[in-house]
């Protein structure tokens, strides 16, 4: 959590810093009357650093995926439902084949 | 559909129908009266020659059983909560983080949609990266690793495209 956050509020830094940049760009531009075709190569560098870090900012600060088998080794405790007419276990008759032929005696 | 005479039990026949390795496999559910507690089955055939030899009263053909695998039907749904939530939240920054880079480089019109979609493209390539490219620990297909959030952050990306395009270009 601590690492990724950091990783992200730099991404962050990066794209400002590329945002005052290109603002300083086009106020040059202003003074030589040129057209705004896109900023400068290092603008667009700074970009793309900034998306990278961003990136691996927004994969990592979430937190992890959890696995939804019910036979992973993390998930074997199971909890109750508050409600108790619907339950769901997890049980070994799972294994059993299912008798749909049988009759009430 | 049912075939069995079972007084007690209540066949559900809208049951869902899923894919599993190529065939289609009928999932019934049969809720036992009395008990409340839900029995999901497994698959309809049983082997012939496993079953027939021992029962007497049952002289109805089976069909033989496929090697379809048994799908597990009950998956840990707090886990699959969690799972969809860090993608939405990943989703919506990587959305946020391209409309400011699109207000930036100026784009105007379509070709900022562009952005959007390359940047949710790249999004969902890492997602799958940290998925480990195999679906099945963590979600139930691919879709939702791959397709499912994908137009839900256009809305924060116009946003602040807009935002940045005003603060570096007009103002």
């Amino acid at each position: 959590m601590g690492a990724g956050f950091v990783v992200g509020v730099l991404g962050v830094l990066f794209l400002s810093h590329a945002a005052y940049s290109t603002i300083q760009y086009r106020s040059l531009l202003k003074i030589t009357e040129d057209e705004f075709t896109g900023p400068p190569i290092n603008v667009v560098m700074e970009l793309i650093a900034g998306l990278v870090l961003c990136m691996w900012a927004a994969l990592t600060v979430p937190g992890k995926f959890l696995s939804i088998l019910p036979q992973s080794d993390e998930n074997r405790v199971v909890a109750l439902p508050s409600n108790l007419d619907f339950m769901i276990f997890n049980h070994r008759g799972k294994a059993f084949p299912l008798s749909i032929d049988a009759k009430l005696k | 559909m049912c075939r069995n005479s079972v007084a007690a039990v209540l066949c559900d026949t809208a049951a869902s129908a899923f894919r599993v390795g190529g065939r289609s496999v009928c999932r019934w559910r049969i809720y036992v009266y009395g008990t409340k507690s839900l029995v999901s089955s497994k698959r309809r055939e049983i082997r012939r020659e496993k079953a027939m030899a021992s029962r007497d009263e049952s002289s109805v053909p089976r069909k033989q059983s496929s090697d379809v695998a048994d799908e597990i039907s009950t998956f840990n749904a707090e886990n699959m909560q969690n799972n969809a939530k860090i993608i939405y939240y990943s989703r919506t920054f990587m959305s946020i983080i391209g409309g400011v880079i699109a207000g930036i480089l100026g784009f105007t019109g379509l070709t900022g949609f562009i952005v959007y979609f390359l940047v949710m493209a790249i999004t969902s390539v890492g997602i799958a990266a940290k998925a480990g490219f195999s679906v099945l620990p963590y979600f139930n297909s691919w879709n939702q690793i791959l397709i499912d959030g994908f137009l839900g952050g256009l809305l924060s990306f116009v946003l602040f495209w807009t935002f940045a395009y005003d603060f570096v270009h007009i103002f």
